[in-house]
């Protein structure tokens, strides 16, 4: 078995608010191996985003990291000191976020802020620095890279600017790239385009990506293992292919069916029933519960463990427990 | 079955900024040359990218631009030239549901109030607009209780039925849904989806479905308009756009789709740039795989190239000998 290149323990994320704490992550363990791309999956407010922004800190002042541990290069980067994760963050772990335009200073050149990046982590000239911007907006498919280093973001589009998000994220050769829905602001065609150059770049720099989005589409195309949050949890895990082919959580069964499919005929989509919870809410037992077609009397009281169907594949439902093994 | 909707070569342009006070002016075409039509009781879909003048033709239709040429008629009755009593009737006819809930919502105003504008607007008794709402509120799906909240009290999804409810509340033949679930989630996607649909049979609507998610679409289109730079490149009734779409935009727009099916994989999208200023008469020319200087310069319209499906590209005929069937493969 492969060594991890990163490992989540039993992670857990509060927030604080009104004197009150709330566990808006219970428990995430997850293991990412080198050259793999992870995909995490949820809806809005499941903690998919939290989850990637604990791993390197960058969480709002009223959400703290309560419990567990996030091993990178045999360090706890729980415990390490903010000057020494400062390090770690952008050049060993990067990120891509989802709206370009609002994550680039607009009243920096393009290449000052990719230089910004190299020069923070490295020691190099500020020649030999955008020397080097412009060869990543080359790789990156801008043509012209070297005048374009003096334009600013608005001179770009939005798949452009996209592109130089990339750039800045790949400037200091990471190890793993966080790529928080790199694409819902753009068109399909864009989209594609993009996802296509992060996996040629992930393939040529052997990097591991955690790809989180709410697509299924994209987790087909692009992702090798997938995690599939619901409500702070990670309600199942399974290579893509077989989660896809043959989901054991209901909830990844109701999100595959309720997708309109091009070749399928008109009829009725199902549905999942009702919204996803707030984080306020508490639910007694499963959080999916109250939206679930497959609920049992034991599923209103007491939550699930984790079951693990084979050794890739588990799921967070009393109802994988009875199937276990098949 | 009749036509509700006739959009007869309507065009529309933007004056842009004059880079300085003596230059001449320069104009953005947001529509070019449309022509389309919509039957009693069907869906057409319209699909492209972000600036392909999609949002700018449903502004059209409901009369909140004027066209700067061309004809727009519903019922057979030209709403560009309307006036007075007759715009006001017309105007009726079409309704719309935007895209984003949070902002097409007033946050001041609670659901009843919302309900009922239009009705208030055109002059409904009262006794009527009493009944209307509850019908309205059990077709959509919300509760009894809710007549009394505010927006803010309610989910992306509900918010969405609130939008849909007042939509329908003049009983319009059109409605207009402009990207009506990609704001929503997931899961929240396909339960305004089947209502919509669920809608269009109880009361006899017909929708502009308009959506850069083909999928979906897909799913509730009886026929789809490609656009593609202000023009319509293709035109085909569902089924057939998706199992043999002819223009290379609509194939470009097919490919970039990411399916669910991990084993449909997409390698086969090819990045073009060609030269940017060779064709004029094709807007696509830039991008297109299929780019030939002999065809491509002559002018090119939206011809019938199998039985109602239209292309606009001066390729279309070799292209079918090129792609094939995509069912056959």
């Amino acid at each position: 078995m492969m060594k991890p290149l990163l490992e989540v323990k039993n992670l857990s994320v509060t927030v604080n608010s009104d004197d009150k704490e709330i566990e808006i992550l219970q428990d995430i363990s997850y293991k990412l191996y080198p050259s793999q791309t992870l995909a995490i999956v949820g809806e809005s407010g499941s903690g998919k985003t939290l989850s990637a922004l604990a791993l390197v800190k960058l969480l709002p002042n009223s959400v703290s990291i309560s419990s567990g541990s996030i091993i990178y290069n045999e360090k706890n980067l729980t415990k390490l000191t903010e000057d020494n994760l400062r390090k770690i963050r952008g050049s060993k772990i990067s990120m891509i976020f989802q709206e370009p335009m609002s994550s680039l200073n607009p009243v920096l050149t393009i290449g000052k802020q990719i230089s910004e990046t190299i020069m923070a982590h490295k020691k190099i000239s500020k020649t030999n620095a955008l020397n080097q911007s412009a060869e990543l907006l080359e790789k990156v498919g801008i043509s012209n890279a070297k005048s374009r280093l003096k334009d600013y973001p608005h001179n770009f589009s939005g798949g452009m600017r996209q592109r130089v998000m990339i750039a800045i994220a790949l400037s200091c050769y990471p190890d793993i790239v966080i790529a928080d829905e790199p694409t819902t602001a753009l068109d399909v065609t864009i989209q594609a385009q993009i996802l296509k150059l992060m996996a040629k770049l992930r393939d040529e720099r052997k990097m591991s990506m955690i790809l989180i989005t709410h697509n299924l589409g994209i987790v087909a195309q692009y992702a090798d293992y997938a995690l599939v949050f619901y409500a702070g949890k990670i309600m199942e895990r399974a290579p893509v292919n077989r989660l896809l082919k043959n989901p054991a959580h209901p909830y990844t069964k109701a999100l595959l069916d309720s997708l309109p499919k091009i070749k399928h005929g008109q009829n009725i989509l199902k549905t999942i029933e009702g919204n996803p919870p707030n984080f306020e809410d508490k639910i007694e037992g499963c959080p999916f519960h109250p939206r679930c077609g497959e609920v049992m009397e034991k599923c209103k009281t007491s939550l699930p463990p984790e079951f693990k169907i084979n050794n890739e594949h588990g799921s967070k439902c009393w109802r994988s427990k009875a199937t276990k093994g098949y | 079955m009749k036509k509700i909707l006739e959009i007869k070569n309507v065009s529309k342009k933007f004056a842009l900024r004059k880079d300085n006070f003596f230059s001449a002016r320069k104009f953005f075409t947001a529509v070019d040359n449309v022509s389309l039509s919509l039957k009693e009781n069907q869906t057409l879909g319209i699909v492209g990218e972000s600036g392909s003048g999609k949002t700018t033709l449903a502004k059209l239709i409901l009369d909140i631009e004027k066209p700067d040429s061309g004809e727009i008629l519903i019922d057979g009755k030209d709403i560009t030239r309307a006036k007075g009593k007759e715009l006001k009737e017309l105007r009726r006819q079409t309704q719309v549901i935007f895209q984003d809930p949070y902002s097409s919502l007033n946050p001041r105003m609670n659901v009843e109030n919302i309900i009922l504008e239009p009705l208030q607007i055109n002059k409904i008794i009262k006794q009527e607009q009493i009944k209307i709402l509850h019908s309205l509120l059990n077709s959509v799906g919300l509760p009894q209780n809710c007549l009394k909240k505010y927006p803010h009290e309610f989910s992306g999804g509900q918010r969405q039925r609130i939008a849909i409810a007042r939509a329908l509340a003049l009983k319009p033949k059109i409605i207009i849904a402009d990207e009506p679930i990609s704001s929503l989630d997931v899961s929240i996607q396909a339960q305004i989806l089947n209502l919509l649909k669920q809608i269009k049979d109880e009361m006899r609507v017909s929708y502009i479905f308009i959506s850069h998610d083909l999928s979906a679409v897909c799913h509730i289109s009886d026929k789809i308009a490609v656009m593609n730079k202000a023009a319509v490149v293709e035109l085909a009734p569902a089924e057939e756009l998706f199992k043999n779409p002819l223009h290379p935009y609509t194939q470009l727009l097919l490919n970039s789709v990411c399916d669910a099916d991990p084993e449909n994989k997409n390698d086969d999208i090819q990045i073009i740039q060609n030269d940017s200023n060779l064709s004029p008469s094709c807007a696509f020319a830039e991008r297109c795989p299929l780019y030939d200087q002999k065809h491509c310069l002559s002018e090119n319209n939206l011809s019938e190239v199998k039985k109602e499906h239209f292309v606009k590209c001066a390729l279309s005929s070799q292209k079918k000998a090129l792609y094939g069937d995509r069912n056959e493969n």
